[in-house]
């Protein structure tokens, strides 16, 4: 018997001792691969989604930001794994479960978020692992889906995209795509600025993929994006949306657009479009109603553009406002091409030439100016050339022939806004000019960037390019174009009760491409006006393009109106004080 | 210098060594789950289990004799109590406990005993008949086949096949003739062979045979069938590959105690079953290495108990105690390391459990009782079975 049980004994230990042979195979010898299978289990590397930052008005109001939401995820696995156990434990008899089933679980979700409980199941269905369900859900939505304790459904931290303001400026601001990219607008050029640094962490999940936090390593956080603070007054911008809703109404134009801009920084504090679109509900909009045609629009502004050449004359003193010009009666023929003015003029002053606005005029007037110098002062009131640096995007340069390849006529009808294609914010910026003592300062809509903190990280300060006319000059210029706001002038229509307010309108034919002429049904109806006249707190400019309403389209008919509805709250805004001789007009 | 006292101390070293790993890592193991309760029960079952050791270790072995029959009846009655509703104790699908005051009771351990005492009891009254069919074969068979029988009918297919391979190394150094054996033993040696030659996959499916048989014959009861069957649908594979992950991960020195992140339900019955794979990886394969050699020593030291045994009763029961606790270590561990396709059995002295701890510390005290009571041991019946100092 001793034999036998030592025999057994001698088995036993070999068997054991096998084990110890297994056992350094597996932890010594192949050790590495199972420690690469661990961290393949294990671990766990998550992105944190930095939020982008906010675009913020003048007084920091905010216009666009960023709300944090969720991602609706089903982890299938983890799902079938529970909903097993709960069919289980349902099945003994156990407990009982809302959800023992993928159907039933995407019944209940389709139930809180308001989507086909079949789509879901098929995206669940088709699954192995995790699958978003539905993007950007709101927190109260993610609170009842938790509150609901519905088995692998799980929601991943991101950030919607909102606009408190909805159309309101909306070209200027832009919108983002499903990526988070900034697509048109502050969005788009400012987008490096506001989207922040993604963070990340690498760490330790349990079988269940909930993580171990103690073994977080490399924790980056997130970096935030910068917030923009634009020139844009909110206020304003509400006006004058307000106002060109109102003029869509009166006059049903194909477009209506307005700047207004504060002369002595060249800060635009407000910028709207109609039509315009909501860019927090994209899947409605429309590529027309998209562009912002203040900076992508290339029109011939008609009349408006007399300022530039009533500058020029007054600068180079070919003429001053008093200087008589033969206004041929209302048609002149120069090189056998004949100019009309809408009405039969004899001798007028410059001034009243601005006030009624003689085509015949303007030409003489720039005839004496020459072409060379015209020119130039209208490269110096910055036309031809893009005044924005990018900062809103798809601005248009303009066209401006130089000197040698103009016609025979041209020096007639560049004067008074034929043949030149400008943009409204170049328009707006020449204008400023004559608003602010001559200088011409560059447009800005970004004033500030800063971090999340509230930290200033760059500040674009005003920025005074050049000095385009004498300060003399330009307050001559004004004096002249009070006199349009007048019973004289051209738009009586934009007055403003209780504050001087000079102006120019304009009227401009269109260019039909198909009859190769100029349209008589067609016109872009223009004011810009000034106010108040003797110093000028804001300048702005009222484009309507195509009206239809029937009555008129006249500048000082349809554009004017809109300016002093618009202009008379922005005073009031801007705590204006009513000078004390427009006052007594008033009265009177 | 006495043989038997320092085999005695041997085995208690080894016993204590894999008794605290067994209670420091419970502790590691369960840190996710309901951790105190779980080891303050361990650490009670741990004392339950010294005073079992201490009380069988300070009886003769020979005192059971007296009462054998009394042991089997109630060996027979627990197992069978199983099945008696309001006392048996049904869990996952199988019913194995049964229960009284709030404890359960798993009595196929007791039954372990129960064999094991009987057979040295039969084989060293019958040393004479152990060559005859009837008394040297049929009759012990058919005892400890009713008990397996039962044992069997629980679905606890791994504590059957534990114990007839336990009596068949029993029955082979009691010299029952090799035909008898080779016969009677043709199936059952076919599965354990089976075992021995590491193919899973056709473990598994022989398992599977069995599963489905048992399943038939409980056509009534429809949790328990099932559970086991998917349990095998899951895949015991992956059970498995996440107890060599676990292992592997550790390497030579371990990730550090409470470091082990397979525990995070990445390894199932981290605690229990496959708590040696978290040994693995929390302390490395100096711990692992180390547990095996204990059981060595357990084998070893108990071997040398079961030659120097006075009697043939006190020779085989040593032998089937060591034979038993070997092959225990010896299937945990080859499931752990995916030696052996995925059977349940604790590991002995460590796996979380009370039954299983209680069992495997009496057998340890009838060990030490048997090495008292051998004809070279001077040890007094009043002395402590564990030695103190001048050992060396």
């Amino acid at each position: 018997m001793k034999g036998r049980i030592i025999a057994v004994v001698f088995v036993l230990v070999l068997l054991l001792s096998t084990l110890s042979v297994r056992l350094i195979d597996i932890q010594y010898v192949n050790a590495r691969n199972f420690i690469q299978q661990a961290a393949k289990n294990h671990t766990l590397q998550m992105i944190v989604k930095a939020r982008r930052g906010d675009i913020l008005d003048a007084s920091g109001n905010i216009m666009a930001t960023s709300v944090p939401c969720r991602n609706i995820v089903a982890d299938t696995i983890r799902m079938r794994q529970i909903l097993a156990d709960r069919r289980k434990l349902a099945a003994a008899g156990k407990k009982k479960f809302q959800q023992v089933s993928e159907d039933e679980v995407a019944r209940e979700l389709g139930r809180i978020l308001a989507m086909n409980p079949k789509e879901i199941a098929a995206k669940m269905r088709e699954s192995k692992g995790d699958v978003i369900l539905a993007k950007r859900i709101g927190l109260d939505q993610w609170g009842t889906i938790m509150e609901a304790k519905l088995p692998g459904i799980k929601g991943e931290e991101t950030y919607i995209r909102s606009y408190p303001e909805g159309r309101g400026a909306a070209h200027v601001l832009g919108y983002v795509s499903n990526e988070g990219v900034g697509m048109d607008g502050v969005e788009r050029s400012m987008n490096s600025y506001l989207l922040g640094t993604d963070g990340f962490y690498v760490t330790e999940k349990d079988a269940r993929q909930v993580e171990m936090r103690v073994y977080r390593s490399q924790d980056k956080q997130p970096k935030d994006g910068y917030n923009i603070c634009l020139t844009i007054d909110q206020t304003i911008q509400h006006i004058v949306e307000e106002e060109l809703d109102a003029a869509m109404q009166t006059y049903n134009p194909s477009g209506v657009y307005a700047i207004v801009m504060k002369p002595d920084t060249g800060e635009i504090m407000a910028m709207a479009n109609r039509p315009s679109y909501d860019p927090n509900s994209r899947g409605q909009m429309d590529i027309k109603s998209m562009r912002n045609r203040c900076v992508a629009d290339v029109v011939e502004p008609g009349s408006t553009f007399k300022i530039v050449t009533t500058a020029a004359a007054l600068n180079e003193e070919v003429a001053n406002l008093d200087t008589v010009f033969f206004c041929e009666n209302g048609s002149w023929e120069y090189y056998r091409v004949p100019l009309h003015d809408h009405g039969s003029y004899g001798d007028l002053s410059v001034r009243q030439i601005l006030q009624k606005s003689s085509n015949i005029g303007f030409a003489k007037i720039a005839i004496g100016v020459g072409e060379e110098r015209l020119f130039s002062y209208i490269r110096a009131f910055g036309f031809g050339r893009r005044t924005m640096d990018g900062y809103l995007g798809g601005e248009a340069k303009g066209k401006l022939a130089s000197v040698d390849r103009w016609s025979k006529i041209s020096i007639t009808r560049i004067p008074i806004g034929y043949e030149v294609g400008v943009t409204p914010i170049q328009v707006v910026s020449a204008m400023s000019v004559i608003a602010n003592g001559g200088s011409y300062m560059r447009p800005i809509i970004v004033r500030e960037v800063r971090d999340a903190d509230g930290k200033e990280q760059f500040r674009y300060e005003p920025k005074e390019l050049r000095q385009v006319i004498r300060p003399e000059t330009a307050a001559r210029v004004l004096e002249g174009l009070e006199g349009v706001v007048s019973k004289e002038g051209t738009a009586a229509a934009a007055k403003v009760p209780g504050f001087r307010v000079a102006g120019k309108t304009g009227t401009a034919r269109k260019w039909d491409a198909e009859k190769k002429c100029y349209s008589r049904e067609r016109y872009l109806a223009s004011f810009i006006g000034f106010l108040p006249a003797d110093k000028p707190k804001f300048v702005m400019l009222v484009m309507v393009d195509e009206p239809t309403g029937g009555k008129s389209f006249y500048g000082g008919k349809v554009a004017a109106p809109v300016f002093s509805a618009a202009a008379k709250r922005i005073a009031n805004h801007l705590d204006l004080r009513p000078a004390p001789a427009a006052m007594e007009v008033a009265a009177r | 210098m006495n043989h038997s006292r320092s085999a005695s101390f041997w085995l208690s070293l080894a016993v204590f060594i894999l008794l605290g790993v067994g209670i420091v890592m419970l502790t590691s193991a369960s840190s996710m789950r309901d951790q105190s309760s779980l080891v303050r029960s361990q650490s009670l079952y741990m004392v339950v289990g010294l005073v079992a050791a201490v009380v069988m270790a300070c009886t003769d072995y020979r005192v059971w004799g007296q009462c054998i029959w009394v042991l089997v009846a109630l060996g027979a009655v627990g197992l069978i109590l199983c099945y008696v509703p309001g006392v048996g104790h049904r869990i996952k699908g199988a019913s194995r406990w049964i229960g009284f005051g709030g404890f359960t009771v798993q009595p196929s351990e007791f039954a372990k005993i129960v064999i094991l005492l009987f057979l040295g009891w039969w084989y060293g009254k019958n040393t004479k008949q152990i060559h005859t069919f009837w008394i040297g074969f049929l009759a012990p068979g058919l005892v400890v086949g009713a008990l397996l029988g039962l044992i069997l009918f629980e679905k606890d297919i791994g504590t059957t096949l534990l114990l007839a391979g336990v009596t068949f190394v029993v029955w082979f150094v009691a010299g029952v003739r090799w035909h008898y054996l080779a016969v009677s033993g043709l199936a059952a040696g076919l599965l354990v062979s089976v075992v021995i030659m590491k193919d899973p996959e056709r473990m598994r499916r022989i398992e599977a045979y069995v599963q489905k048989k048992t399943e038939q014959q409980h056509a009534g009861s429809p949790g328990g069938g099932k559970a086991a069957k998917d349990k095998h649908a899951l895949g015991e594979d992956y059970q498995q590959q996440q107890s060599l992950i676990a292992l592997g991960s550790g390497g030579p020195l371990g990730l550090g105690l409470g470091e082990s992140r397979q525990k995070m339900y990445y390894v199932p019955e981290a605690h229990t079953d496959f708590i040696f794979s978290i040994i693995g990886e929390e302390l490395g394969m100096r711990a692992t290495l180390m547990i095996v050699l204990c059981y060595v020593v357990v084998a070893a030291t108990g071997g040398y108990i079961a030659v120097m045994a006075k009697d043939a009763t006190g020779s085989l029961l040593a032998t089937g105690i060591v034979t038993l606790v070997s092959f225990q270590a010896f299937i945990n561990i080859g499931v752990v390391t995916k030696l052996l396709p995925n059977k349940g059995l604790a590991l002995p002295f460590i796996s979380a459990g009370g039954s299983n701890m209680v069992a495997c510390m009496a057998l340890v005290g009838l060990l030490i009782s048997v090495a008292k009571h051998s004809p070279r041991s001077v040890v007094s019946p009043q002395n402590v079975p564990f030695p103190q100092g001048g050992m060396a």
